[in-house]
């Protein structure tokens, strides 16, 4: 796995003296740089609506059916006008986070996704920890094992459970774990017969999440062990960890006071980038599943033909990406202003 | 850190088994639905997923048994005078909307008028041109006026075809985009307490349900599931109660399990289904009868009876449902079997010789998703005489737009449901007056003077047997005119648990007098 | 020593060859082991596996072997496709952004950030929702979105070379300096190329099993995505179905996944 690369075009190092406000321009420079981004994303959806087969202004803003309503949209849309005017006025639009009105819910897209936010958050959330975390444990554990046979065996076995489609790896979960076993329910996030409130709910929703979220994180956690072990083999023989043992620290404290520190960061960022792939498993997880969110959302409202809506899911999944790379880079910035590179960005 | 996920983990698998059982509610019933309802009109549509869970908040002025015979629902009695030309309602009494108003005979005039006859798909068709008026003498009291004696009035006057909506809320509006819609107020045995979009509705008891001693549910929660695997295991693990179509492939496992299966073959409004290939006769080169001819005798029906339907139903012997007993032309499409030499030759007649590839030409099927078993049986039959079939799978709206709307396709494949008379699903098939921007209407945009005065013959004839004679005259024209090909006629198999009882499958109020076994 | 040493340590890697290597030989057999075309019907419905049909067959008759033998075709075509895009767009937009440098630089870094930003299933899934569900833009969308990293990586070692005098002096000759870039990168980019190549054509796979599996595939194609999907209803009464593709792509995805293992093998 290739490291992140330091542009040739990078800024001076920050030096620490001066962190916190240097931190900030860091962040906020990083913030400019994702709005950008998202701004360019809007831009290639504009273009593809606009290549796509029917009437732009229509499948952007939404027939509602009312002709009045119609006219109105039109016009402030500008579908008389050039190409030019109906994008400033959809930027515009976005600007103001106004997605239009979804067809097939007669609502504004924005209150229809964030009625639906919650559950994909609650769900690839735990997901990202617990694979981010089981890759973390697992990758360091196995790096000295990496040349052995049970090494090599156990990551054959790992990719292969990986390989299997999400919804199919799903449907076993529930076979085993739901009808099976019995051990937790297999569709929706709570149980339809009763009402908890308060800290039983909590604890009941956690239930209801627990086959979902190990299903994601299943799906994730292979290509972030893969990754973390690349990046530790190809630490391995640098000459820091060799006088460290030679020091005479036992391996998992070299592992632990060395290495670890050294190839976090990159974590963070691999996993960061991993987002778009976590919000794919998202999609199938809450359609077997059972779970009213944002994955679900966007497949029924494809179906559909809603592109008010499915646009507007879009562009927050794309938005969710970027947040979380700048969430990354925020993290690296606060822990190690030297690693500010000026032109990493989210690769 | 391990050992404190593994406590954590524990806990948390420990307590929620302990508080789920003692959760559990007496009298509330899970059912689950593959799609969202979207609203809660019945009167304005004929989809079955908003049926699913609507039809429970209504009531039609009767109800169907099994057999399709007619008994009180809202009307507790009624008399046919006038030799089969008035029908007069008597409503019960003490009947009262969820909001507390009284229902009276002015509502069902009302909603005759103002909603059924103008939205809903299947009984504006059948009962516009036999309705001459429809007044309320009285407060309890409802008189329908037909042009012509109609027989099969009662069959389309239940809670699916004819729901009764409050005129009190819809009255100067429009039923489409009314906000009452998402907030329904019914009188039938369910209340619309919540409703989470695609994720769940919660109905609860209407108390002061004017049939004593119903429903014996407290509430019924509909689940949004779309993954049919996972609505069928949570079925055998009980997390659902109720699961209104099961596919054939989950039959015997289901068995095995024991849950309680439910075939039903015939249904108010829904039922005698029967799978059809439409074809847009405004387009070539199906505008041409030879080619509609050789693809129906090209398509391998016996092999869908079997391999797609799993033998739930059966090759459709002529274009009314054999469910339709006295309407049935029995042995009309027996001459239909699979040839593929006759195929071929009737395409060679037609100038549609093969090209590049062994193709002659391309047509597009517009399908639901979950119908695509029987485009890829097809693709393969029309394949093997050089029509290369393209399969769109589009949901409910793209498809109601692409077909109805647009009328943007070569072929599609419609469950037409032929109801418990062909007033109810036969006639919008083919009467030239039903070429509309409504869903399931006249896909085929068949014309045909001859056809359409038969059916206003039918319709008007008072005995049975007369009747079947004229339909039987009717699909011998349609077998000619091939304006659809019929495969197979669909049963489907509702499923529920076995410690529950008194499911009416066959009515779109199932649940009206199920109760769990004491 | 040295020699063993090497084939232990790539083992993995040489899993990764030898899994694609008998995967492109398998799926050339396809169309001399089942001539008739993956729609063909052969016998009846649903039958488990026999010594005429190894696989049994499906719920409309076809022989589950050919089936999947066809998948396997397309899955590869649509997993290679994507990631001939990938490479293609990763190296000559990361090269001309290394090598010409200045404000085309900085764009083509920006779209190159934009494209690796991409949420790609959801592009597809608009894709789908504006153009109907159609292979050649899963392909592009996918192919479009993947090539980010490569570009970056291959921006570094175009800046790199660029400094170098026999570039220098070939421009200053007026010779073509483009040719000259590319054959001298190329080798170093050989492990980037694997890296990125593997990730992107076994994300193509998943991503058209994910489409397949929620109703947005393409209807048209006989993918194993799609066999897997359609087998779904039958999992558990007729199970031959769905392994059989499912042992297919676990195989096609876990090749190229640990084809991203062959560098590390020193």
């Amino acid at each position: 796995m290739a490291r992140p690369i330091r542009g040739a075009g990078s800024s001076q190092a920050v030096t620490r003296g001066t962190a916190p406000r240097a931190t900030l321009i860091a962040l906020g420079r990083r913030a400019a740089l994702g709005l950008f981004t998202i701004w360019l994303v809007a831009t290639v959806t504009f273009v593809l609506v606009m290549a796509a087969p029917g009437d732009p202004a229509a499948l952007l803003i939404g027939e509602d059916g009312d002709a009045q309503v119609q006219a109105h949209a039109a016009q402030s849309f500008g579908t008389d006008r050039s190409a030019i005017v109906q994008y400033a006025g959809w930027i515009a639009r976005l600007a103001r986070l106004d997605l239009g009105t979804s067809i097939s819910y007669r609502a504004p897209v924005s209150a229809v996704i964030l009625e639906r936010l919650p559950a994909t958050i609650a769900l690839m959330l735990p997901a990202l920890l617990l694979s981010s975390a089981t890759a973390a444990i697992l990758g360091l554990a196995t790096v000295p094992r990496g040349e052995s046979l049970n090494g090599r065996a156990a990551i054959l076995m790992a990719a292969i459970v990986s390989a299997v489609p999400i919804y199919v790896l799903g449907h076993l979960f529930i076979l085993m774990f739901s009808l099976k076993l019995g051990w937790f329910p297999m569709q929706g996030l709570s149980d339809p017969r009763s009402s908890l409130s308060g800290l039983l709910a909590v604890v009941e929703t956690m239930r209801y999440l627990a086959l979902p979220t190990a299903t994601l994180a299943m799906s994730q956690f292979v290509v972030l062990w893969l990754f973390l072990r690349a990046r530790a083999i190809e630490e391995i023989s640098s000459s820091y960890l060799r006088t460290a043992r030679a020091k005479g620290l036992t391996l998992a404290q070299t592992y632990r006071r060395h290495l670890w520190p050294n190839i976090r960061l990159g974590f963070l960022h691999f996993v960061a980038a991993r987002m778009g792939s976590l919000l794919a498993g998202a999609v199938v997880v809450e359609s077997v599943f059972g779970i009213a969110g944002m994955g679900r959302l966007v497949v029924s409202a494809s179906l559909a033909r809603d592109v008010p809506l499915v646009t507007g899911i879009f562009l927050m999944a794309a938005t969710m990406v970027v947040v979380a790379n700048i969430a990354a880079d925020a993290l690296t910035i606060f822990f190690d202003p030297r690693l500010d590179e000026g032109e990493r960005g989210a690769l | 850190m391990d050992r404190r996920l593994r406590g954590g983990f524990l806990a948390i698998v420990v307590l929620g088994a302990a508080f789920s059982t003692q959760a559990e509610g007496q009298g509330t019933l899970v059912a689950a639905t593959a799609a969202d309802p979207q609203h809660f009109n019945p009167g304005i549509t004929t989809a079955s997923h908003t049926h699913a869970v609507a039809d429970s908040l209504f009531n039609g002025l009767v109800a169907l048994g099994r057999s399709a015979e007619a008994v009180p629902d809202l009307a507790q009695s009624w008399t046919v005078e006038d030799a089969g030309k008035v029908y007069r309602f008597k409503l019960a009494s003490g009947v009262r909307w969820h909001d507390g108003q009284r229902l009276t005979a002015d509502d069902v005039v009302f909603t005759f008028k103002e909603i059924l006859l103008k939205h809903h798909a299947r009984t504006k068709a059948s009962l516009s041109p036999v309705v001459e008026d429809i007044v309320a003498p009285d407060d309890a009291t409802v008189v329908f006026r037909l042009k012509r004696p109609y027989p099969a009035l009662l069959q389309q006057l239940d809670v699916t075809e004819a729901p009764i909506l409050p005129k009190h809320l819809y009255a100067g509006s429009d039923p489409n985009t009314n906000p009452v819609n998402l907030k329904p107020v019914g009188s039938g045995p369910f209340v619309l307490e919540s409703y989470v979009r695609d994720d769940r509705i919660n109905l609860v008891k209407n108390r002061d349900y004017f049939k004593p001693g119903l429903p014996a549910f407290d509430r019924i929660v509909f689940r949004v599931i779309p993954d049919e695997r996972t609505a069928v295991l949570a079925l055998v693990k009980g997390e659902i109660d109720f699961l209104r179509e099961i596919s054939v492939s989950d039959i015997s496992l289901l068995r095995r399990e024991g849950i309680v299966l439910d075939r039903v073959t015939s249904g108010a409004g829904g039922g005698n289904c029967i799978m059809t290939l439409g074809f847009n006769l405004e387009r070539k080169p199906l505008a041409d009868m030879r080619v509609r001819r050789a693809i129906a005798l090209a398509i391998d029906r016996d092999r869908i009876e079997r391999d797609v339907i799993f033998g739930l139903g059966r090759v459709a012997d002529a274009p009314i449902s054999s469910g339709i007993g006295f309407a049935h032309a029995y042995g009309l499409l027996a001459g239909f079997t699979r040839n593929i030499g006759a195929a071929s030759q009737l395409l060679d007649d037609a100038g549609l010789k093969v090209g590049q590839g062994g193709i002659r030409f391309k047509i597009d099927i517009a399908h639901f998703p979950q119908f695509s078993r029987y485009s890829d049986a097809m693709r393969q039959d029309l394949a093997e005489v050089g029509i290369q079939l393209l399969p769109r799978q589009l949901d409910r709206a793209a498809m109601i737009d692409a077909v109805f709307m647009k009328r943007e396709f070569d072929t599609t494949l419609i469950h037409y449901c032929n109801g418990l008379d062909p007033e109810i699903g036969v006639r919008r098939m083919y009467v030239s007056s039903n070429i509309a921007k409504v869903p399931f209407s006249n896909a085929a945009a068949y014309r045909n003077a001859e056809v359409d005065r038969l059916f206003d013959e039918a319709a008007a004839a008072a005995e049975p047997a007369a009747r079947g004679r004229i339909y039987r005259t009717i699909q011998e024209i349609l077998v000619q005119d091939l304006p659809y090909w019929w495969l197979v006629e669909t049963d489907f198999v509702a499923a529920h648990r076995s410690t529950f009882e008194g499911f009416q499958s066959w009515r779109g109020q199932f649940a009206e007098q199920a109760r769990a076994k004491p | 020593m040295h020699f063993r040493r090497r084939l232990l340590v790539g083992s993995l890697a040489f899993v990764a060859l030898a899994l694609i290597c008998v995967i492109v030989a398998v799926a050339a057999t396809a169309p001399v082991a089942c001539p008739a075309g993956p729609w063909a019907r052969a016998s009846a419905a649903l039958q488990p596996p026999s010594r005429e049909m190894l696989a049994g067959t499906d719920d409309i008759g076809r022989s589950v072997m050919c089936t999947t033998l066809y998948g396997l075709r397309t899955s590869l075509g649509i997993g290679v496709a994507a990631g001939a895009v990938t490479l293609f767009l990763g190296i000559v937009v990361g090269a001309v952004a290394g090598f010409v440098g200045g404000w085309s630089d900085l764009l083509l870094m920006r779209v190159a950030e934009v494209a690796h930003t991409i949420p790609r299933l959801f592009l597809a899934i608009l894709v789908a929702a504006l153009f109907e569900p159609r292979m050649i833009g899963l392909v592009l969308v996918l192919g479009l979105t993947s090539w980010g990293m490569l570009a970056r990586i291959a921006r570094a070692e175009a800046m790199a070379l660029s400094a170098r005098e026999f570039v220098l002096a070939a421009s200053a000759l007026g010779l073509s300096t483009v040719g000259l870039l590319l054959r001298h990168i190329l080798p170093n980019l050989y492990r980037p190329l694997l890296a990125t190549a593997g990730p992107t054509i076994a994300g193509a796979i998943v991503t058209e099993a994910a489409l397949s599996y929620v109703g947005l595939g393409d209807p048209d194609s006989a993918s194993l995505g799609r066999l897997i999907a359609t087998a779904y209803p039958f999992m558990e009464s007729a199970w031959w179905m769905s392994a059989t593709p499912v042992a297919a792509l676990v195989a096609l995805t876990l090749a190229f996944m640990l084809l991203a293992e062959v560098p590390n093998a020193r």
